[in-house]
């Protein structure tokens, strides 16, 4: 078998939705070669090519898979889990079977614009997290460079639609949070 | 030589990966499942799920969620009939259900002035189905049927009625505790909405595992309350399958010995499994009906019951035959009402019982022959 096994490794409460979890699990072989057969081979898949990783959804879970690693938000239980797993090894095998059939995808994800993400944050300019400006630090997100846990504002109560929406957004590019 | 034929109380005999993988297990990890987040305690989380999926996919169920866990089927069915029914709400069962079924609807019309109506049997265990739509009324909200009988045999019409269930709208509950793992169950073809199962008969599991397989998107209120491995701060169960009805801690070194029978049956076979025991239950028919002073209870035909046979010897009671049997000649069956007094009353053995032998996959045919040979010998004494 191509991809012989996802080996749970790290479990925790997603951090909205504290009634779901998410989870980080290991790949036992690495799939990155089948990220544009699995571009092309899932529809809305977002295939962030520079930092080699690909986002698709799922019965309402965010599937993120990394080099030799991936990760599921939103699930509602560890069988959910498993069986999101089990989902994610039977799709990679069946993609890799029929590579030849598919046409590979290179068609990398769209970032969205820094006005998207500070839309979303507390718009304070407070310079917690090391940034003048609630802009900036939307760049710095985006980029990779800061961490949404650096913004303490985004914790409470009040923000919490937008902070789902901020870490789905960031999810989706690929980014851990 | 011991020869086992009560495999309608319990396997005896299992396959030999059953016990050594559960023995593995408490040796090697012996963890329980839930959110520990130390590997072992994720891999003993990982084991019961694929016991999980095995369970679903022997019943051609495609939701491991909804594959509730419990410690026997007699837990499952409590579990289904208490969570379903209300105050003064009519359920339909039939004439030949175990106490596991009887006991708790006759305490729920006691407790809930629930309205029992029993379906009729023939003398030999078979309903008919259309028995079941006419007694059908505007507030029926349950319809419970055993698969098999445990004490006749006799395989009851469970696609029919589910197929009237399902006309309906009624959530129909089938008991398959003499029939899973021996005789093919498919839960979407036969119409069936909640599956109770046990892991210690046919499923040649250990003692302690069974479940309730939820085909089924009503309601059911919790039998226990307690600790889910999650959401801990919600001071209620959970909303959600298996967490809803599945509490405290999991016999996990039990399930993983059901997922290996499990696999042990898929490797089998279910369809070679039963056509071995068909001719068994045959060749056993024929043998007893040769003995002039017994007589053979049920349909006493193989392609209508699974591996249970009730009879009674002439001047003597059950439990003096089962007496014999074991202790001259080391052969093991059951003597008594079997805990189904409606089964009985069909047949008419209500207060004298019956012998019950129960033949199970890892039975040969010299056994029963030795058997046979022994019932002449006690016959003549």
């Amino acid at each position: 078998m191509y991809l012989e096994s996802i080996d749970l490794r790290f479990i925790q409460p997603c951090t909205t939705h504290t009634s779901r979890i998410r989870i980080k699990a290991d790949l036992s072989r690495d799939t990155s070669e089948l990220f544009p057969y699995i571009n092309s081979y899932i529809k809305s898949c977002l295939y962030n090519n520079k930092s080699q990783n690909i986002t698709f959804t799922y019965e309402g879970k965010i599937i993120t898979i990394f080099k030799e690693s991936l990760t599921i938000t939103k699930l509602i239980n560890e069988t959910d889990a498993y069986e999101m797993m089990d989902y994610v090894k039977n799709i990679i095998n069946k993609i890799y079977n029929d590579k030849d059939f598919i046409e590979p995808s290179y068609e990398m994800n769209k970032l969205p614009s820094p006005i998207e993400l500070y839309k979303l944050l507390p718009k304070l300019n407070c310079k917690k997290c090391g940034e003048a400006t609630c802009m900036s630090f939307a760049s710095k997100l985006l980029n990779g460079q800061s961490s949404l846990k650096r913004c303490l504002h985004m914790y409470e109560c009040c923000n919490n639609e937008n902070l789902e929406k901020l870490e789905d957004m960031l999810l989706t590019i690929g980014y851990e949070v | 030589m011991q020869i086992y034929l009560d495999n309608a109380a319990t396997s005896m005999i299992k396959p030999e990966i059953v016990a050594k993988s559960m023995y593995k297990f408490m040796i090697n990890n012996g963890t329980t499942s839930g959110r520990g987040s130390y590997k072992k305690a994720i891999q003993s989380d990982r084991l019961v799920y694929e016991t999980r999926k095995s369970v679903a996919s022997l019943f051609n169920f495609d939701n491991p969620k909804n594959v509730i866990f419990t410690s026997n089927i007699t837990e499952s069915l409590n579990l289904a009939i208490n969570g379903i029914l209300k105050e003064d709400d009519h359920v339909i069962t039939s004439s030949l259900e175990h106490n596991a079924v009887w006991r708790c609807l006759k305490t729920l019309e006691k407790d809930r002035s629930i309205n029992i109506s029993k379906v009729k049997a023939s003398t030999e265990g078979f309903s008919n189905p259309q028995d079941v739509e006419n007694a059908i009324q505007e507030n029926t909200k349950l319809i419970i049927f055993n698969h098999a009988s445990n004490v006749l045999g006799t395989i009851q019409p469970i696609k029919e009625i589910g197929k009237i269930a399902k006309k309906y709208n009624i959530p129909f509950l089938v008991d398959t505790a003499q029939t899973a793992g021996t005789y093919p169950i498919d839960i979407q073809n036969d119409n069936i909405d909640l599956l109770a199962f046990t892991g210690h008969k046919c499923l040649f599991g250990p003692m302690g595992t069974g479940g309730l397989v939820i085909n089924w998107d009503g309601n059911i209120n919790p039998l226990k309350s307690g600790g889910t491995g999650g959401d801990s701060a919600y001071e209620y169960q959970p909303n959600y399958y298996p967490n809803k009805l599945e509490t405290g801690t999991l016999n996990v070194s039990g399930l993983v010995g059901l997922g290996e029978a499990i696999k042990f049956i898929n490797k089998e076979g279910i369809q070679n499994i039963h056509n071995k025991e068909k001719e068994l239950i045959k060749y056993t028919l024929r043998k007893l009906q040769d003995i002039d002073s017994i007589e053979v209870y049920g349909p006493k035909d193989s392609e209508k019951i699974v591996g249970v046979i009730s009879f009674n010897m002439k001047n003597k009671i059950p439990e003096e035959v089962a007496y014999e049997l074991d202790t001259k000649y080391n052969i093991m069956v059951r003597a008594g009402l079997h805990c189904s007094p409606n089964a009985h009353e069909l047949i008419g053995t209500k207060s004298i019982g019956t012998i019950r032998i129960g033949i199970g996959y890892f039975n040969e045919k010299e056994e029963i022959d030795i058997l046979i040979n022994a019932l002449k010998e006690i016959a003549n004494d």
